[in-house]
């Protein structure tokens, strides 16, 4: 069985601004020598603090920014030496949730529109009502009525603008879904919310999920396997219960040991 | 809605603007008296019931040529700000969408090169350059409107590049032309307009400077800034000569930059966000 | 040492908090919990006396025999930072980008008259490195942005307790910072407590945070009280409902062994909440009596403002 997707020796460095005018340039390998791989319809979590460079992966991944070294691969295909227009078929297969639910939405744009947009770039000639037909039933999917078509986002709360991003994701039926911090800007009672239907969608469509968090126990909860980031790198990875049970690096193990547990 | 009306610079910004636009409309079918007409025996006439704001040192009608003026004012507004906005929003976008690289920096030092010149100045310059008139003085106007526009179009448009739904809209496929148009035109915009109306009463208060040098509107094309300049020579004998194509030009930029605050205020999304 | 008694603040027609009263002893640390919305920042804010303007307080904030609500600003700024210190979530913008911490930490001591240039100086050197920052000497003439995340938000502790404040307000002090950074801050403060004795008010959405730090907790939703008591307790046996859905809504192991039932519906906008208990539709006990009467405090192993409070265990 190959993986839904595959990464191998992936390297992505920034150069910062120098100290002052004349001040040298300094590098910052924010994704250093990663691979991973993820077999379909399965969840890996991706754990780490600030700057461990979870994000920078994510959108490695998703083909966002280029990786500078290393490559990526999508149910087999070499995928991260693609052209930007020969890797948008790639694009409806995979697509991405972000932490922000505030910014993750165009503000200017109606529900509609915003979660037709993959469909309408997939799909020019569809008719209207076909494609208000498949809004609301993805929004359905995801828990929001037909009430949300013609609103825009500002009249959303947080929990329900992620429900609304969820749906943009999920239009073009996508394999792998990854999902950046969805849950880190929420409340905690909406938090539950948005992980089960996570779980949900997973079970539903048979999806691949890479769930990316700073909070293990949300990434205990959703990942069947998990991966635990520091300074660029992978330090640990393997099965969720394995990991949390029996933690080999000592990173791994400080950060469960500093897990906020309620203690009661 | 409700919002506007109760904000009080936008409101009367709105009015007074509102007022020198139908000012302007109305001088295309009627005006108190021919603004052209000159009449001998009424010359430098203080205000009456025949000539409601007098009239010149040729007899001509006052309250006629303002209104006329006006048409003049609008209509080197309208272009000069046209241009500014185009071209500074193409120039903008070409260089926040080349964010980083030599083009953006060609650019962006270009413009600042054109925007280290004070507006009437440099339009003085392109003036003396390509002749006198009207045209010649409403594109250099134009021109020198580009950077502004065009600053503050790569800075918001950067801004807004930044955001997630641009990196949405990528994921869904969205090309270039298709995040340009969409997402980052439509969300700076407001920002644009705001700009436009205080860039109108720039452009008007540089055509009136223009005219009132000889540089701009010529005779008998009436202008704010060449009556004020003709009304120089008489301005011991009869000060509302000045005064009013004077006060036409403080109340025409005063009207679009309060237009300009106000709508800085109401297109602001998060105070919209608050009143929602 | 501070009693709050019917606290409730308006902004125009919206009553952000509502008839809120609770007490904090010397060296006493109560958890305000809550999810946004509830009214617990602007709490806060009430203490220190700095509501954003258009809000009002009303009720009663009493301090070492002063009533907060009633003094002038000039009286409480003598209040505000000498007996009352205070910590905020962002410590970027609580912290002056101009300033020296060291500066920052003596300029108030010399303001509130404790001590002279000199011995603020020395003082804030004491501090630095009593909150962890390491080589104080150094840190004493650091600028904020030339510290981390961590020891900004250590150094703004050191600020807040400059003065030696009885009470010591903060709000969300670790929710930005990594954890292994939250777990290290926890500590300072529970050791800054039991060496000065100072109370505190602690504000946060995590009841994790609260159960490893507060003495006593008070859960807010939508403006109003819903359950107060000792933290142990009532995390142990929360008798109302939405105590115990928070507690529910944190994960625990994973999904397919221990399934989350999160409460429905969305965090309350407070200019739609019913007469009668914030929490009704979201409840799953909610009725007709909820919707309409507003539940008055039910005593028992803790407080609970429910008309169907679970019995005490």
């Amino acid at each position: 069985m190959t993986a839904i997707i595959a990464a191998r020796n992936l390297v992505r460095a920034y150069r910062l601004p120098g100290e002052g005018l004349l001040g040298r340039r300094r590098r910052l390998v924010a994704v250093d020598d990663v691979s991973l791989e993820l077999d379909e319809g399965k969840t890996l979590g991706i754990v780490g603090e600030s700057g461990s460079g979870k994000s920078t992966l994510a959108r490695l991944l998703v083909g966002l920014e280029r990786p500078d070294r290393g490559t990526i691969a999508f149910d087999g295909a070499t995928i991260s030496n693609l052209p930007e227009r020969a890797l948008r078929p790639y694009r409806r297969a995979m697509q991405m949730v972000f932490q922000d639910p505030f910014g993750s939405l165009d503000p200017r744009m109606r529900v509609i529109d915003s979660v037709a947009e993959p469909l309408d770039i997939a799909l020019p000639g569809l008719d209207r009502d076909a494609r208000e037909a498949r809004v609301a039933a993805t929004l359905a999917e995801v828990g929001l009525g037909t009430s949300a078509l013609r609103r825009y986002p500002h009249q959303f709360s947080g929990g329900q603008r992620q429900r609304i991003a969820i749906a943009r994701a999920l239009i073009t039926g996508p394999r792998l879904l990854v999902a950046d911090e969805p849950v880190s800007a929420l409340d905690v009672s909406i938090q539950a919310q948005i992980l089960n239907l996570l779980v949900d969608l997973k079970l539903a469509r048979g999806l691949s999920i890479i769930f990316i968090s700073h909070n293990l126990g949300v990434i205990r909860y959703l990942s069947d396997h998990v991966a635990v980031m520091l300074r660029g790198r992978i330090v640990e990875t393997g099965p969720t219960e394995r990991v949390f049970g029996a933690p080999e690096h000592p990173y791994t193990r400080a950060l469960i040991a500093a897990m906020p547990v309620l203690e009661r | 809605m409700m919002r506007a009306l109760r904000h009080p610079s936008f409101l009367v910004g709105a009015v007074l603007s509102a007022l020198i636009v139908a000012l302007a409309l109305v001088s295309l079918v009627w005006t108190p008296a021919d603004p052209g007409r000159m009449n001998i025996l009424a010359r430098l006439r203080p205000p009456s019931a025949e000539f409601w704001l007098g009239t010149d040192q040729f007899g001509r009608d006052i309250a006629s040529m303002l209104m006329v003026g006006a048409r003049n004012a609008l209509t080197v507004g309208l272009v000069a700000v046209g241009i500014g906005l185009v071209l500074g929003l193409a120039l903008g976008l070409l260089a926040a969408r080349a964010d980083g690289t030599i083009l953006d920096a060609a650019i962006m030092r270009l413009l600042d090169f054109v925007f280290a010149f004070p507006i009437v100045l440099s339009a003085i310059l392109i003036v003396t350059l390509l002749g006198p008139g009207l045209v010649e003085a409403v594109v250099a106007i134009g021109l020198f409107n580009v950077p502004v526009f065009a600053r503050l179009a790569r800075g918001a448009a950067l801004q807004v590049m930044r955001r997630d739904y641009i990196r949405a809209a990528r994921l869904a496929g969205a090309g270039p032309a298709r995040i340009l148009l969409r997402h980052v035109v439509p969300n700076i915009a407001g920002l644009m307009i705001v700009q436009a109306s205080v860039q109108f009463a720039v452009a008007i208060l540089a055509e009136a400077s223009l005219s009132y040098l000889g540089l701009g509107t010529q005779p008998p094309a009436p202008s704010w800034g060449r009556m004020l300049s003709d009304a120089q020579t008489f301005m011991a004998r009869q000060p509302f000569l000045a005064i009013f194509p004077g006060a036409a030009i403080a109340l025409a930029v005063l009207a679009f930059n309060l237009l300009g605050d106000g709508l800085r205020d109401l297109l602001d999304p998060r105070l919209r966000e608050r009143g929602a | 040492m501070i009693i709050v008694e019917n606290l409730s603040i308006r902004l125009g027609e919206l009553e952000i908090v509502r008839g809120l009263s609770f007490t904090l002893a010397p060296g006493e640390v109560l958890g305000l919990v809550g999810e946004s919305g509830s009214g617990k920042s602007m709490t806060a804010l009430a203490v220190l006396g700095l509501l954003p303007p258009g809000m009002r307080a009303s009720g009663s904030i009493r301090f070492e025999g002063q009533d907060l609500l009633r003094l002038s600003e000039r009286e409480l700024r003598a209040v505000r930072g000498r007996r009352i210190g205070m910590v905020f979530q962002e410590p970027m913008t609580a912290l002056n980008p101009v300033m020296t911490i060291g500066a920052q930490i003596a300029e108030g001591v010399i303001r509130h008259g404790l001590a002279d240039a000199a011995g603020a100086s020395k003082r804030a050197l004491r501090l630095i490195a009593r909150v962890g920052l390491p080589d104080p000497a150094a840190r004493l003439h650091a600028y904020p942005h030339e510290l981390s995340g961590g020891q900004r938000q250590r150094a703004l502790i050191a600020l807040a307790i400059a003065c030696r404040p009885a009470l010591l307000v903060a709000d969300e002090p670790t929710s930005a910072l990594d954890v292994t950074v939250q777990a290290e801050l926890l500590a300072l403060l529970r050791e800054i407590r039991d060496e000065t004795g100072m109370a505190m008010l602690f504000i946060t959405h995590d009841l994790a945070v609260v159960s490893r730090l507060a003495d006593r907790t008070l859960v807010l939703y939508g403006g109003r009280a819903m359950e107060t008591g000792a933290t142990r307790a009532l995390l142990a046996a929360p008798r109302h409902p939405y105590t115990h859905g928070l507690l529910a809504a944190i994960p625990r192991g994973n999904a397919h062994a221990n399934p989350l039932r999160p409460m429905p519906g969305q965090v309350p906008e407070l200019d739609r909440l019913p007469p009668g208990c914030p929490f009704f539709g979201r409840c799953p006990k909610g009725d007709a009596l909820c919707r309409d009467v507003p539940p008055p405090p039910v005593p028992g192993a803790s407080i609970a403002w429910c008309h169907r409070p679970e019995a005490a265990p």
